[in-house]
């Protein structure tokens, strides 16, 4: 691919995906504030490794394995940075029950937002792949290099811990 | 589909109406803040990636190419996996074909980033206005590099082990002498990042106060472009059109090889 070409070809995914990629690193905890950052960090190791993409297989799959290593980093990160803070504004808010005056989507969105954010940063990816990017239990076998067996009661346990957190907000009006 | 797919329990209601709310999660798509963003977000890879002037050069023709190329043809891959909110199949192969196809049509009008002028020694991190005459402080990008540790756990089979990233922590302004260089441009961040969250929440009066004040303060400033194409959509926003398209004219004129022009084209067309 000559350099041009490539960068043409950068461009292009970028503005077909650049959208996936940011609500992908909101749904894996990377917050509002941070989400540019991250997201140039994302395209940037999207840039460099354009070689390795294999056009058989889809696009957006690939891409989360980039969304979801930077994220896995900047949450290190951003853990280590904040080890002595108080808590953000994000978990202070996290307690507030939801006001009733927010449209059904909206409300039923903030839930699902508020459930992953319970959950710690293995479980969140399940959820994230199986639940909401509807990828197979096989591809989350593959994508954490582990049994499937495995990856399917790791799919139950974080099911079920979502569904616990969730609960706790979205009590019926 | 697995067998023991149908051993998992269904999610309840609740936790299924959540989920599918978060899958539709609408993008703030199409307004001009938006747009900016992502000029924005894309200079500032573009940048770190640039290896140097050709590179950079190259990338912007490139940028305004592949644009031609998406929005040239609403039906071209690229237009029509944007607006698609299922999973895109897009191929590289498929770009590729189209970006020959725009380079064979001579769509490619060549948009140069400002920053080629000035040969960077070290790839630089986004300070998105280079047309300063202030030397510009070489903000750390690639040294900010790090190439993580693996974990073992995650091995991506299409992805290398370990990606090379720049952590986001703030870029670390780190000009070559002194601090107060590094100080005006963190007060010009600050007063330019008011102004941008100011427009986001749409007060367009709070926006444009943050905007004359940095004016104001920094009238050789180097986020001057920044500055600039905030106003404009400020303006538009408040249908003050035709000081919207006066203050555009002017910035084609001062910085006639911003990577922001194609924003500000977008939100006001150039004319005849």
């Amino acid at each position: 691919m000559s350099d041009a070409l490539r960068l043409t070809a950068f461009r292009a995914i970028y503005d077909a995906n650049v959208d996936y990629v940011q609500a992908t690193l909101r749904r894996l905890g990377v917050s509002v504030a941070e989400t540019e950052d991250v997201t140039h960090d994302v395209f940037v190791a999207v840039f460099r490794h354009l070689e390795d993409y294999d056009p058989a297989r889809p696009l957006r799959p690939w891409l989360f394995g980039f969304a979801y290593r930077v994220a896995l980093d900047h949450r290190r990160l951003a853990r280590h940075r904040n080890e002595a803070n108080a808590p953000t504004d994000q978990e202070m808010k996290d307690d507030a029950p939801l006001p009733d005056e927010l449209l059904e989507e909206e409300r039923a969105r903030i839930l699902c937002q508020r459930g992953l954010d319970a959950l710690d940063f293995d479980k969140r990816t399940v959820l994230v792949m199986f639940e909401i990017e509807g990828r197979s239990a096989q591809e989350i076998a593959d994508h954490f290099s582990i049994p499937l067996n495995t990856a399917y009661s790791r799919i139950r346990l974080a099911r079920a811990e979502f569904e616990r957190h969730i609960r706790k907000y979205g009590a019926p009006r | 589909m697995n067998a023991q797919d149908e051993e998992l329990e269904p999610l309840s209601d609740l936790a299924t109406s959540a989920s599918s709310a978060e899958r539709a999660r609408a993008v703030r798509g199409g307004s001009a803040a938006r747009d900016a963003e992502l000029e924005r977000i894309l200079g500032r890879v573009l940048v770190t990636v640039g290896a140097g002037v050709a590179t950079t050069a190259a990338l912007a023709a490139a940028g305004g190419t592949a644009k031609a190329a998406a929005t040239a043809g609403g039906t071209t891959a690229a237009g029509a996996s944007a607006a698609s909110a299922a999973t895109s199949a897009l191929t590289v192969k498929v770009v590729v074909g189209i970006a020959a196809l725009a380079f064979a049509a001579g769509t490619g009008t060549g948009v140069v980033i400002q920053r080629a002028a000035t040969p960077p020694a070290v790839p630089i991190a986004p300070a998105p206005s280079a047309t300063a005459p202030v030397p510009e402080p070489t903000l750390i990008a690639n040294s900010r590099s790090i190439t993580p540790t693996a974990p073992s756990n995650s091995a991506i089979p299409t992805a290398p082990p370990a990606l090379p990233t720049a952590l986001s922590v703030p870029p670390p302004t780190a000009a070559p002498s002194g601090t107060s260089a590094d100080a005006d441009l963190a007060t010009e961040r600050s007063l330019i990042d008011r102004a941008r969250s100011a427009l986001a929440r749409g007060d367009v009066p709070a926006c444009l106060d943050a905007t004359s004040a940095h004016a104001k303060r920094f009238p050789a400033g180097r986020l001057g472009e920044e500055r600039e194409l905030i106003a404009i959509q400020a303006l538009t926003k408040d249908g003050r059109l035709a000081v919207a398209r006066a203050r555009a004219n002017r910035f084609r004129k001062t910085y006639p090889k911003s990577m922001f022009l194609p924003a500000v084209d977008r939100i006001v067309p150039p004319q005849e």
